[in-house]
């Protein structure tokens, strides 16, 4: 593994264009099958396909305020698509980023409203609280994991479903706005929204988060110990690596980017946790996070099913459609993708080390 | 944001540019074309929800069928992003949006000044009207029909235990459990009354096991408010042999075993004052309001005892004319 | 004692049932050397079939038997896709749950006008009265046949060749291949088994238990279960009690809410106890195979 990644490294040059158009292909033919069942469950109910079609593509990019809605949409899949990915690299399997978006969005709701400082120092101690419980969120799975070998996929399917009740408890308790008519904090006051309006600043910082990670996890030493740590760990101690230390943190920076989406989300989009408040954001990030592969894949996987999602409510309400069909719309292409992808003659021109 | 000349290019197939252009503009008064209305549900598939959503999408096939409005029905809105929906129907054109469930206030709030040329209606428990001229409600005295289950339930119990099974604790819903007790009390004094929450409107089996316990824990008439869940709680009665009390819409046909009665809210006929209000042009902003006079007790297919029967529907009776009279408490029920 | 106390002992069992079908068939699955995440979406598939059943045949039973052959078909796609194919197991099961989730709601809306909205009580198919009805009295039905099938399963797996086969094929594929063992075979069956594990569990929730259907009526259940079999580390006895500890947590969990207090933080106890359990299950090792995805 160690060896092949350094071999495969100038190659990727070469190989980027080809592989880069035929997973386009592979995408594209995905999304024309899902199409075509889209329309024909759409006829099945009696509703134009032309006018699911149209809202479909109009409400994921057909204006600039439904392109933006859909840029705002990737923000929280490409954050939990990174929340899998990194510890993934390192082996560990972080099916908890939907609980880590929670309780961060949870964490910075709580900031905003115990801390009265200016926002601009507001602002930042939310976010950052909303990373830093995300994080903590994680640390039961990574000591179970390491002192009793309980599996990660347990432990952290069982922290979402902790997470969950646990933001519906404070949200319907002790952090309830008494005048609302559901179980919701307060709002979060103008001043400590992100700013940007539709654009809001969450997206850049995304942007950079992914730049960053794509670079931290391609060009340097950190990067490279994920990999070692995760292809092999015997080698890894072998070679005089910190196996340990590379391992909680990957996990932790995964888990803390997981928090991050959940305060990004809160503080950009939805200004209030409420009853029924998310999206599986965290569960759409895993699809995001092995349909890209890296993590410049991941933003495009993650503007995709962020549009498929965008759009697919456009639909939905404009053309009265089963909200079924939603889901339908997300899942199908994910899964003939992989099917597609993972047939021989495809993956034998895809590199494979970077194919999941 | 509010760019009504909205244009859509549209990639199909082999790079084919399409362009579409939405909204037009139609004031329900002066049009001769048919009401183009949106009506906005938190859950999905309302017209099999059995209860209150199911009442509303009746309401809603009759604007349909019966006054040729165009409708479209967004369904399984997340409570975040009610006020975005509302705000697209609005700028896309639509002359009506209409909200089913008192959750969806806040964005009622938030939307009804920002576009002023579509009428907002909100069909549900409201006590305060935005801040707009455009925004209308049809609203119901949800203690008083609180009041009239917990009677009826009092009366028919026999064990002297009635529960009051709700799903998550929000305000309307504590109003209408208050009401209950208060109800059940004026009725028949040493009643007990207990009161549980399955803690969300979806989940069936916990709603199932929470009514299981009220019953369990000696009640034998359950009052019911649990929305999609609601066929958990028929289960539990069901299995354990006692009666329910349905809400909004009658469920006997659910479990003709289970089902004493249903207190009903003819939630279609608050579809069709909005409709003739429309065609009318009274849309002026107003709260509706319908009391206890407009509820009516299903018919409970002899599983009471003459007298009894008797005695229940005349008590109700004397309430809803006014007779009688019921304290308005605010309980803390948890 | 809360235990004693035959209301809450059936309460439990309720909620234990289903989780124990299913679990049966993520070990197997996993035995096999496939972890089968998208056991969530089998199982909604088996629920929903199972309450369609139920309601158009007039009978729980024939219900249930609906429930294992759409989780049948769902194995059916799980071993198309990861190990005919093969994709990655974890993703594969992701997708699968999304759409799942998705097929079943209209399917839902679609059948709601034909099928009636709650299924027939599911009762033991003895004629009343009889000496056998009396023996089997309260029991409930559907938890017996779930104990059965476990120690079928567990004989099965330790106790005949198939089930060697299938553990070494899980264990590790070299090795088995080597030995003579049609892996891929072997892991298609297997998930063919688990799917209807899975379905049969989905239809122990809707026509065992609930006796109606609701859109995503299994709630993460699947997840559930599948930590059961992380808790019981892949033995069957351990598995089922795994599930007796969850039902112990929700069952408790519905009770606490008498006592007042914010019903959600008594929900947490549930999944909390399955932390603990799985913390204090000791250090496990896994069938080596499963989440892999090399062909």
């Amino acid at each position: 593994m160690v060896h092949a990644s350094v071999t495969t490294e100038p190659r990727g040059h070469v190989l980027l264009s080809a592989r880069f158009l035929l997973s386009a292909a592979v995408m594209g033919a995905c999304l024309a099958l899902t199409l075509a069942i889209l329309l024909a469950l759409a006829w099945a109910v009696g509703v134009s396909p032309w006018m699911v079609l149209t809202t479909l593509l109009d409400g994921a990019a057909g204006s600039s305020v439904a392109a933006a809605a859909t840029a705002a949409e990737a923000v929280p899949i490409a954050l939990t698509a990174l929340a899998f990915y990194i510890p993934y690299r390192t082996g560990f399997f972080n099916i908890g980023a939907q609980g880590q978006l929670e309780i961060g969005a949870l964490a910075a709701m709580f900031v905003v409203g115990a801390v009265s400082a200016p926002p601009a120092l507001t602002l930042p101690l939310a976010l950052l609280a909303a990373a830093a419980a995300g994080g903590l969120l994680i640390v039961p799975s990574v000591l179970l994991k390491s002192w009793r070998g309980a599996s990660e996929v347990t432990t952290t399917i069982m922290l979402n479903l902790v997470a969950v009740e646990f933001v519906m408890a404070m949200v319907s308790g002790p952090m309830r706005d008494v005048d609302a008519f559901y179980s919701t904090t307060v709002q979060v006051p103008e001043a400590v929204r992100l700013p940007g309006g539709s654009l809001h600043a969450g997206i850049w910082l995304t942007l950079a988060i992914v730049v960053v990670a794509h670079w931290a996890l391609k060009r340097t030493v950190f990067g490279f110990r994920l990999d070692a740590v995760g292809g092999n760990p015997l080698a890894a101690v072998v070679a005089g690596m910190p196996v340990r230390r590379v391992y909680f943190q990957a996990v932790l920076v995964g888990a803390a980017i997981g928090g991050l989406a959940g305060g990004i989300q809160v503080l950009g989009v939805l200004h209030q946790v409420a009853e029924g408040w998310s999206k599986p954001w965290g569960f759409t990030g895993i699809l995001a996070a092995l349909l890209g592969g890296s993590p410049g894949g991941i933003l495009v996987a993650s503007l995709l099913l962020a549009g498929l999602e965008t759009g697919g409510r456009n639909m939905q309400a404009m053309t009265g459609v089963p909200a079924a069909m939603v889901y339908v719309l997300q899942g199908l292409p994910v899964l003939f993708f992989l099917a597609l992808r993972a047939m021989p003659l495809v993956r034998f021109h895809l590199d494979r080390k970077e194919g999941l | 944001m509010t760019n009504c000349n909205r244009r859509a290019f549209l990639a199909a197939g082999g790079g084919v540019a399409l362009m579409l252009s939405a909204g037009f503009h139609v004031r329900p008064a002066f049009s001769a074309k048919p009401v183009k209305a949106a009506v906005i549900f938190s859950v999905a598939n309302p017209g099999n929800a059995a209860g209150w959503d199911e009442g509303s999408y009746r309401g809603v096939r009759k604007l349909i069928d019966e006054h040729g409005w165009d409708v479209t029905v967004a369904e399984a809105v997340p409570f975040p992003r009610l006020a975005d929906t509302a705000a697209n129907y609005a700028e896309s054109g639509y002359d009506v949006v209409i909200f089913t469930s008192s959750g969806h206030i806040g964005a009622w709030n938030e939307v009804s000044p920002k576009y002023p040329k579509t009428l907002f209606a909100m069909m549900s428990v409201v006590n305060a009207l935005p801040k707009a001229a455009n925004a209308l409600a049809f609203s119901i005295d949800i203690y008083g029909y609180g009041v009239m289950g917990g009677m009826a339930a009092a009366l028919a119990s026999k064990s002297g235990t009635i529960a009051a099974v709700g799903g998550a604790p929000v305000p309307g819903l504590i109003t209408w459990m208050s009401g209950i007790i208060e109800g059940a009390k004026s009725a028949r004094s040493d009643i007990e009354v207990l009161t549980a929450f399955s803690g969300d409107w979806s989940n069936v089996p916990r709603a199932r096991e929470v009514t299981a316990m009220q019953i369990e824990r000696g009640a034998d008439i359950i009052v019911m408010n649990a929305g999609g869940s609601t066929r958990g709680v028929l289960d539990a009665v069901e299995t354990a042999g006692v009666q329910c009390i349905g809400y909004a819409t009658d469920v006997y046909a659910e479990s003709e075993k289970s089902v004493l009665t249903s207190v009903l809210m003819n939630i279609p006929s608050w579809y069709e004052a909005l409709a003739l209000a429309v065609d009318e042009g009274r849309t002026e902003a107003r709260i509706e309001n319908y009391g206890p006079d407009t509820f009516t007790l299903a018919d409970m297919h002899g599983k009471l005892d003459g007298a009894v029967e008797t005695t229940l529907r005349d008590t109700i009776g004397r309430y809803q004319r006014g007779e009688l009279t019921v304290a308005v408490v605010a309980h803390d029920v948890k | 004692m809360l235990l004693l106390d035959p209301e809450f002992l059936f309460g439990l069992l309720r909620i234990a049932t289903p989780l124990m079908f299913v679990a049966m068939g993520v070990l197997i699955a996993e035995r096999s050397g496939v972890l089968f995440i998208g056991v969530e979406g089998a199982m909604l598939v088996g629920a929903f079939a199972g309450f369609l059943g139920a309601g158009l045949l007039g009978s729980a039973w024939l219900g249930l038997v609906c429930g294992v052959l759409a989780g049948v078909l769902c194995g059916a796609a799980m071993a198309l896709l990861t190990v005919s194919i093969p994709a990655n197991q974890v993703v594969v099961g992701l997708a699968f749950n999304i759409v799942c989730a998705g097929i079943t709601s209209f399917a839902f809306r679609l059948t709601a006008s034909v099928a009636p909205s709650r299924t027939p009580l599911l009762e033991w198919p003895v004629a009343e009265g009889t000496t056998l009805a009396r023996w089997l009295g309260h029991l409930p039905p559907l938890t017996v046949l779930a104990l059965a099938l476990s120690a079928a399963t567990a004989w099965m797996l330790f106790r005949t060749a198939p089930g060697l086969m299938l553990r070494s094929a899980g264990h590790n594929r070299h090795a088995a291949a080597s030995a003579g063992v049609n892996v891929g075979a072997v892991r298609s069956v297997a998930l063919l088994a688990a799917g209807a594990f899975a379905g049969l569990g989905g239809a122990a929730l809707t026509a065992g238990w609930i006796r109606s259907f609701s859109d995503d009526v299994t709630m993460g259940r699947g997840f559930i279960a599948l930590a059961a079999v992380y808790f019981g580390r892949w033995y069957p006895g351990w598995t089922i009690a795994a599930c007796v500890i969850f039902g112990i947590g929700e069952a408790m969990a519905f009770r606490a809410q008498s006592f007042g207090g914010n019903p959600h933080l008594y929900l947490m106890i549930p999944y909390l106890l399955t932390l603990a359990g799985v913390a204090l299950a000791g250090r496990a090792q896994g069938p080596q195979e499963a989440g892999r995805t090399e062909p």
